[in-house]
């Protein structure tokens, strides 16, 4: 049965397990929890000229987190640190304001779109963002 | 609300509508200690507390999604009444809870030889903090004084705040005085000596919405209280990269990432500083506070205010004569409404005392500035400190009490 906050849609994309895993030639890593519930995401990550080139991740959280940590991880091939950072800004800005979409020019994202009356839940969705940051911003530390 | 209308405004406070004995209206002149509660705001804490009462950030229950959004909209308000973003705003539990937490967290920062520079003017919230900062990282405090009518001597900053000035911190109002600090040429004076500027928001904030990019600070601080919210809340700004520099001032639950057994790690500003659950009633209360006063016609409140400011400094000259002594300017140019005073040959709690017979609430002694009061070279002096609500019959109470006082205290 599909649900306004739990489409079925979302708990397909929650059991993708494309990029999850480790990659043991990885440039940078970092696990970061949520902090209300203690869900955690770590990211593993190598660059190409500042550019993620490839990425795996370990998610043990919530069908939300799962979810965006999949959908993220699809996305973010080319990305740097800051364009990450811009993408969470970005979605948490269309949270709150219950934008469509939610985050422009990324309209999978919109998976989301009935979380956006549950304000506590939206950590759940930004976690894999800081992880991925904070993972690409240790690769570069380690790069430069 | 369009138009300013005391009368119309005075219906929105139920206080004001109680007798302090039978057949005795009260005249609340006591703003700049507490400022009373409008409807909006109590209407707002009943609501919260009867259809939303839960812990933030934790559970998912309904009442629990409401208190966040509840908590996080309070936030959003405040923000935008200093017209900043919401990332940048630490709710406290007051004013001197705020200020504490950057002389904490940011002089943390600061290095021995380092200087402090606190004004005169200062209310002991942001003067106290500063002393005990110095005495812990062993930093100098540069004393920046202020002018014979009360005001900040802006023509000695220069040469005072030097390159080992690291922070100024002063008040954007003075509770005693009523003078208005000219917040952006101090900014700028500050800037080019390296340093950063708190201002103390505490008497400035409950008179309307605060433009900070355009006073140009790093850190503000208001206090809820004093803006018509329930007491134990408060709020801080400062500029992101400085908070996100800065460490937490307490641990607990909602300031971490990760806890492990030996060690943790914190949560990005503005969660860092704020351990335990936050006071959710009073931040929904101040949210209601900021709404309310942002719709006040601000000018039109504030000439309101500054003639009857004129009229109770002509009423003290009338009665007092000779025996009056303004602490702070006689002028009503750049100032909030609000007049200190002695009457010589009467103590300010006496005077006080006989005024709250006619249900007339002053203030009387140091009011938290003992420096300042030192260099006026009085001990106390009593305050009348308006709000918009305040009118006619507040002030020609309060005249008529003084004269109640002078004869008690003077025959």
């Amino acid at each position: 049965m599909s649900d306004e906050l739990y489409p079925r849609d979302m708990l397909r994309t929650a059991s993708d397990i494309r990029f999850a895993g480790t990659l043991p030639e990885a440039g940078g890593t970092a696990t970061l929890d949520n902090p209300f519930c203690g869900d955690r995401v770590s990211f593993d990550v190598t660059l190409e000229a500042g550019r993620i080139k490839s990425l795996r991740h370990r998610v043990k959280a919530c069908v939300i987190c799962q979810a965006s940590a999949a959908l993220l991880a699809a996305e973010a091939e080319g990305r740097t640190a800051d364009d990450i950072l811009n993408l969470g800004d970005d979605l948490m800005a269309g949270l709150k304001a219950d934008a469509r979409p939610l985050l422009p020019g990324h309209p999978a994202f919109d998976l989301f779109s009935g979380i956006t009356r549950h304000r506590a839940r939206f950590a759940c969705v930004l976690l894999p963002f800081e992880a991925l940051e904070a993972a690409t911003r240790d690769a570069e530390k380690a790069t430069s | 609300m369009s138009g300013f209308s005391a009368a119309r405004l005075r219906a929105e406070y139920p206080i004001l509508n109680i007798e302090t004995a039978p057949g005795v209206a009260l005249h609340y002149l006591d703003n700049g200690a507490t400022g009373q509660m409008p409807r909006a705001v109590l209407d707002a804490i009943v609501a919260h507390e009867t259809t939303a009462r839960a812990n933030v950030k934790r559970s998912v229950h309904t009442l629990a999604e409401r208190a966040t959004n509840a908590y996080d909209a309070a936030r959003d308000t405040v923000a935008a009444y200093l017209n900043v973003p919401a990332l940048e705003v630490v709710f406290t539990a007051g004013c001197t809870a705020a200020i504490n937490l950057v002389a904490r967290s940011h002089g943390d920062l600061l290095a021995p030889g380092d200087a402090i520079a606190i004004s005169e003017l200062e209310h002991h919230a942001n003067l106290v903090p500063w002393q005990m900062l110095a005495a812990r990282r062993g930093l100098d405090l540069v004393r920046l004084p202020m002018t014979a009518e009360g005001r900040l001597d802006l023509a000695a900053l220069p040469r005072l705040i030097d390159q080992r000035v690291k922070l100024v911190a002063v008040t954007h109002a003075s509770n005693v005085t009523g003078a208005i600090t000219p917040v952006a040429e101090v900014a700028a004076i500050a800037r080019d000596a390296g340093a950063l500027l708190l201002v103390d928001g505490a008497q400035m904030a409950p008179h309307g919405p605060v433009d900070l990019p355009a006073l140009g600070c790093d850190f503000y601080v208001l206090s809820g209280h004093k803006l018509g919210a329930p007491n134990g809340v408060g709020a801080r700004w400062g500029r992101y990269p400085l908070l996100d520099a800065m460490a937490p001032l307490m641990g607990g639950g909602e300031m971490i990432r990760t806890v492990k057994f030996e060690a943790s790690t914190y949560a990005r500003p503005p969660q860092r500083f704020e351990a335990g659950t936050p006071p959710i009633m009073p931040a929904v209360g101040l949210g209601a506070a900021c709404r309310f006063l942002s719709a006040i016609d601000h000018d039109g409140a504030m000439a309101h205010q500054m003639a009857l400011t004129g009229r109770l400094i002509e009423g003290l000259m009338r009665i007092a004569g000779n025996r009056l002594r303004l602490i702070g300017p006689e002028s009503l140019d750049d100032r909030l409404p609000l007049v200190s005073f002695v009457i010589e040959g009467t103590h300010p709690h006496d005077l006080c005392q006989i005024l709250d017979r006619r249900g007339v609430a002053l203030r009387g002694g140091h009011h938290c500035a003992q420096v300042l009061h030192e260099v006026f070279g009085v001990a106390g002096s009593a305050r009348a400190s308006l709000a918009p609500f305040n009118d006619e019959g507040d002030i020609e109470a309060c005249l008529a009490g003084i004269g109640d006082a002078m004869k008690v205290l003077l025959s």
